[in-house]
């Protein structure tokens, strides 16, 4: 087990706000880590520096010691970084089962000439795709909602879409931003177990970002702790919760 | 049948390969395309001027296909590299471009055009009486709604509406959309120069004017009035419009009032078109996101 995720010294300003003042991380293989912060602290934006969003003013990011600092989103989905995003973007003019199924997109080999002339083995690659897209949308217990518009699901069910079809990527370190907000807590104690099922049988890294508290205690090995845009401490989540300057930061914030 | 009704039988399928050629950049991708008949103008000149310089109409319906994808190729690469906007202005500017161009140059004739294409023929065999090139130009469009529609079913298909859904959210399932959105623009254009090749040598008399705005504006109400996307829809679409005026001509004047009225009324009613999902407004009225 070594370090799959390491982001160095990560600057990054907007129109002169700072945003992110010189983070470091390091993910382990193999670890659920979570991300927590008051609002503002930067944790999207670090989100969207690691994923290839935005582009940090400076700093290196390393993907199992490979530098992709400059890699644009694409290709790192392919070297194995898939995320959710904090305000849900599922694909709306697609039914569930092919916002899932675009993401097995780089996982397809047949070439333009093969999806032409329907070839037998793109006819069987899309057969496959179809059967794991339809296991995980079984595993999310939406699969009855399969040849839906996504966008008339429920909220907490549209998150679940958006989750599957990162996982649907096959990657290796999977970011999750705020995956339980808008669930109700039934939904948010289903996904909790299903995300630790998932990491278990696709031996993923997670990074999480999350405000449940519950939650992260439940699900975290390790916790970063953000602050106005640097990493203020980080431990076991009990170390964390107790250090007075994690107190501190979310004061006036309710911290449960 | 009479020559009339073939004549407009065969203008029917030449629209319909245009009008499903741009619904595959709009409605597919969600490419905001604005200059198509400029790829009609330009696959007909390539096509009239090789054959008249001997070539074989096959050969010219080919290559012209192909040359038309080149202009696709080199309009969509710059523009689609900055930013999905400047592929509607880069479009927008070519259209009119080209018939400029196509008016001033000598090799096409200047505004009088080209005349005295040679009339086609394959492997021996006239095709120009007007049931046979009907029956030609239409397995040529079942070639391409065939290949399409699989195109649509395919990665390919899926990538492209990921794209035209959220083409940031469509990098990350690894879709490559520099690549998917170019691939798009070429198959696009390569077969609006096939129509192109297939007008010039039914009329056997092109010039520029053909070509120009109205055209593209014309060929994209055939996409919006048929469905944004929808395949049978291009080609009911481009019925309906090819038909409608043959039935208005007794309004002449007026006609243009009469389109203006049908789309608007279209969208006030029906904006996702006879066929389509989709609505027009979700393609050209999206913010950037
Ligand atoms: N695209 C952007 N343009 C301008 N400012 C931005 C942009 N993205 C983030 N910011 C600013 O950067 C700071 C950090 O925002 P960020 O979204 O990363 O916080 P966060 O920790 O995710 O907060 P929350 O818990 O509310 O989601 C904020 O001050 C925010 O306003
Ligand atoms: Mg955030």
């Amino acid at each position: 087990m070594g370090v799959i995720l390491k982001v160095e010294s990560v600057h990054k300003s907007f129109m002169g706000v700072s945003a992110l003042k010189g983070v470091d991380l390091e993910v382990e293989e193999g670890q659920i880590l979570g991300i927590i912060g008051p609002n503002g602290a930067g944790k999207t934006t670090l989100f969207n520096v690691i994923t290839g969003l935005i582009r940090q003013d400076s700093g290196r990011i390393y993907l199992n010691g490979e530098d992709i600092s400059g890699t644009p989103i694409y290709s790192r989905a392919r070297l194995g970084m898939a995320r959710t995003f904090q305000n849900l973007e599922i694909f709306k003019d697609m039914s569930v089962l092919e916002n899932v199924m675009s993401g097995g997109h780089l996982h397809l080999d047949s070439g333009l000439l093969e999806c032409i002339l329907d070839s037998k083995r793109k006819r069987q690659e899309e057969e496959d795709l179809i059967s794991r897209a339809m296991a995980l949308l079984r595993l999310f217990g939406i699969e009855d909602k399969a040849d839906q518009d996504a966008f008339t699901l429920s909220y907490g069910e549209q998150r679940k879409v958006e989750i599957a079809r990162a996982i649907a990527t096959r990657p290796r370190v999977l970011f999750l931003d705020e995956p339980a907000s808008g669930m109700n807590p039934r939904e948010t104690e289903e996904l909790d177990s299903l995300i630790k099922r998932i990491k278990e049988d696709m031996q993923l890294t997670i990074v999480l970002i999350e405000h449940d508290m519950n939650l992260v205690m439940d699900m975290c090995e390790e916790v970063v702790v953000m602050f106005e845009g640097s990493v203020l401490t980080s431990g076991s989540p009990r170390e964390v919760h107790r250090d007075q300057r994690v107190i501190d930061a979310y004061l006036g914030r309710d911290v449960v | 049948m009479t020559p009339y009704i073939l004549h407009v039988g065969i203008i029917i399928i030449l629209f319909s390969i245009l009008s499903l050629s741009l619904n595959m950049a709009v409605g597919m991708a969600g490419l905001v395309s604005l200059g198509h008949a400029a790829f009609f103008g330009i696959g007909a000149y390539a096509s009239g001027l090789m054959m008249l310089e001997g070539l074989p109409f096959i050969v010219c319906l080919l290559l012209s296909g192909i040359i038309t994808s080149l202009f696709g190729l080199l309009l969509a690469i710059p523009s689609l590299r900055v930013k999905d906007d400047y592929l509607a202005i880069v479009t927008l500017g070519f259209g009119i471009i080209t018939v400029i161009v196509l008016m001033n140059m000598g090799i096409t004739g200047g505004p009088d055009g080209l005349t005295g294409i040679p009339q086609a023929s394959v492997f021996g065999f006239d095709i120009t009486s007007k049931p046979v090139y009907l029956v030609f130009c239409v397995s040529i469009l079942a070639v391409m709604v065939l290949t399409t529609s699989r195109l649509k079913a395919s990665k390919v298909g899926r990538a492209w509406a990921a794209i035209r859904d959220n083409d940031t959210v469509a990098m990350f399932m690894g879709i490559n959309i520099y690549y998917y959105k170019i691939l798009c623009m070429v198959i696009s254009s390569f077969w609006a120069g096939i129509a192109g090749s297939l007008y010039a040598h039914y009329t056997g008399y092109i010039n520029p004017m053909t070509f120009g705005m109205q055209t593209s504006i014309m060929i994209l109400a055939m996409v919006v009035l048929g469905g944004i996307g929808s395949i049978p829809g291009s080609i009911i679409g481009a019925a309906a419009l090819v038909i409608l005026p043959e039935l208005l001509r007794g309004l002449e004047a007026n006609q243009g009032i009469f389109y203006g009225a049908l789309l608007v009324a279209m969208m006030v009613l029906r904006p996702q078109g006879i066929m389509g999902r989709m609505k027009v407004t979700d393609i050209f009225a999206r913010g950037g996101s």
